[in-house]
């Protein structure tokens, strides 16, 4: 279990069970079935082939939904929905 | 379960009757008590326990069944167990329950759940990478702002008339 704290610009955790059952939560989402909701909306009825046209790609390693000013990062661990929510700090690139 | 030393005895002993009940002393006291905590087996024999040895056994056997009643003795309900063919039959009975549920929607879930994201075990590791860069993120909102307006404008444009006469001499 994470917390708030290790992962950067981290402002609120959700840990939801493959069914969407909230297992734990903290910050800024704690408790938030909704988002829960959504999220588990999101993942169960998208097709992988309507978002990656042909056979050739493999699933997602993770899928970061980004605002102007903060950001959903969701990837799927042990069989647990891990759900962050981060302030979007963009990172920018060091140009010589 | 008996009460050791019901008020009935009591009275029938201090009636004048001499027994192994009868009172050496005549406790006007003690009888109140009784009369009022005669449920109260404890105090039954408290009252009595300087006259009776036999009163201990019966409270203590009292005790007994007391402590007996709420005892599981799981050595004697092994005795129970299933038999070989009933252990099979219950398997199979459990197994065509669990058959005859609907799998659709679980194994549904399941399914487009697995196809999106893998299961990874760097949770901590996917989830503090760097997010996209502003310039991405920028393009991003540019070419999606792009397909919006192109979208709004998409017209029909009739060249030709929507009616037209079939067949008519």
């Amino acid at each position: 279990m994470h917390g708030i704290g290790r992962v950067p610009d981290e402002v609120g955790h959700l840990i939801l069970s493959e069914d969407g059952a909230v297992i734990a939560s903290g910050g800024e989402l704690e408790n938030a079935e909704q988002m829960a909701n959504t999220v588990l909306c999101m993942l169960t009825r998208i097709n992988k082939g309507q978002l990656w046209p042909g056979d050739s790609g493999d699933a997602f390693k993770k899928i970061s939904i980004t605002y102007t000013d903060h950001s959903y990062v969701i990837c799927l661990s042990n069989k647990n929905i891990h759900i962050v929510k981060r302030r979007f700090v963009p990172h920018e690139p060091i140009k010589v | 379960m008996g009460c050791c030393c019901s008020t009935e005895q009591e009275n029938l002993s201090q009636d004048g009757e001499v027994n192994e009940r009868t009172r050496l002393l005549n406790d006007p006291v003690s009888n109140t008590y009784q009369v009022t905590a005669s449920s109260n087996d404890y105090g039954n024999h408290y009252s009595t326990s300087a006259t009776k040895k036999s009163d201990d056994h019966s409270v203590l056997n009292q005790i007994l069944q007391h402590t007996a009643s709420s005892i599981i003795d799981v050595g004697a309900l092994e005795c129970h167990t299933l038999e070989q063919h009933e252990y099979i039959e219950r398997v199979r009975t459990y197994n065509q329950r669990v058959n005859a549920i609907p799998q659709v929607k679980t194994s549904n879930k399941r399914h487009h759940e697995v196809q999106l994201l893998y299961d990874t075990p760097a949770t901590e590791r996917v989830l503090s990478a760097q997010p996209i860069s502003l310039a991405d993120f920028n393009m991003m909102i540019t070419a999606s702002q792009k397909v919006v307006a192109a979208v709004a404008q998409i017209r029909v444009e009739h060249k030709e008339d929507l009616v037209v006469p079939f067949g008519i001499p």
